[in-house]
């Protein structure tokens, strides 16, 4: 079992890994954060990805489709956004791991696979 | 005839922009650190000069836990309520910019936006005090 940095680094570890963030999406505030650098402030892309997500789950709603998200991916010119919604484990827990991927150096499907395993083992 | 000049125009899309562009916003106002509204932009029955005064209360706390334990000036305050938000940033010295929102508020969010929202007014507010000194 991971805690939230050993999570955040195994996550960086991944192919491309550019940035991560662990976010809690009833208030936008992040859990954790790492990477990132002066060309992507994870911090902001956690809040604006709030919306991004919120925004899904009332679309889903509206469609009367009683399904959950497991991920979304956004894909750029040049990075590859991936927000995996993670499981709840108890009441009122709202949690995505979002992962911003360079592109050129990503394996978008071992990023999937590898950000699947990271949740399993995360414990909060 | 032209149509008289509104000194606060600037302010006002601020407020305007910051509720439609942070979910769960309901409105906002800018008033003195004495609790004497400027001016607002809510869209609920809340009742502006009370906000005035409670964003007035929030910076009176804020600023002496800011003096007691040698932090420095007040920069903001965010009471988080069961039923919602209420959020206190200071415009400069002399003005409080307090913003409403509602519990789904993305307050991450309104953090990014309103820091530099208070920033952009903090400079209207210097320009325009030198404008009046040199008429």
């Amino acid at each position: 079992m991971a805690n939230i940095d050993t999570a955040l680094k195994d996550a960086m570890s991944i192919d491309g890994a550019i940035g991560v963030a662990l976010v809690d999406y009833t208030s936008g505030l992040t859990l954790g954060v790492m990477g990132g650098g002066p060309g992507m402030d994870v911090t902001i892309a956690a809040a604006g990805n709030t919306d991004v997500v919120r925004s899904k789950l009332r679309t889903l709603e509206m469609l009367g489709l009683p399904d959950g998200i497991e991920d979304i991916l956004i894909t750029l010119d040049s990075q590859y956004h991936l927000i995996r919604l993670l499981q709840p484990r108890r009441q009122g827990e709202a949690l995505f791991m979002y992962l911003a991927l360079a592109k050129s150096r990503a394996n978008l499907g071992m990023a999937r696979h590898q950000l699947k395993r990271i949740e399993l083992e995360l414990e909060i | 005839m032209t149509a008289p000049h509104d000194p606060y125009q600037p302010a006002r899309t601020e407020l305007a922009s910051l509720r439609t562009q942070v979910t769960g916003v309901k409105g906002s106002i800018i008033s003195g650190v004495d609790g004497l509204l400027v001016l607002h932009d809510l869209i609920t029955q809340a009742e502006p000069h009370d906000l005035a005064a409670l964003a007035a209360a929030a910076y009176g706390i804020g600023r002496t836990c800011g003096a007691a334990l040698n932090q420095g000036n007040f920069s903001e305050c965010t009471v988080r309520s069961q039923g919602g938000y209420f959020a206190v940033y200071a415009i400069g010295d002399l003005a409080l910019l307090a913003v409403l929102g509602d519990d789904g508020l993305n307050v991450a969010r309104l953090h990014i936006e309103a820091r530099a929202v208070a920033a952009r007014l903090a400079r209207q507010l210097t320009n325009q005090a030198m404008q009046q000194n040199h008429l």
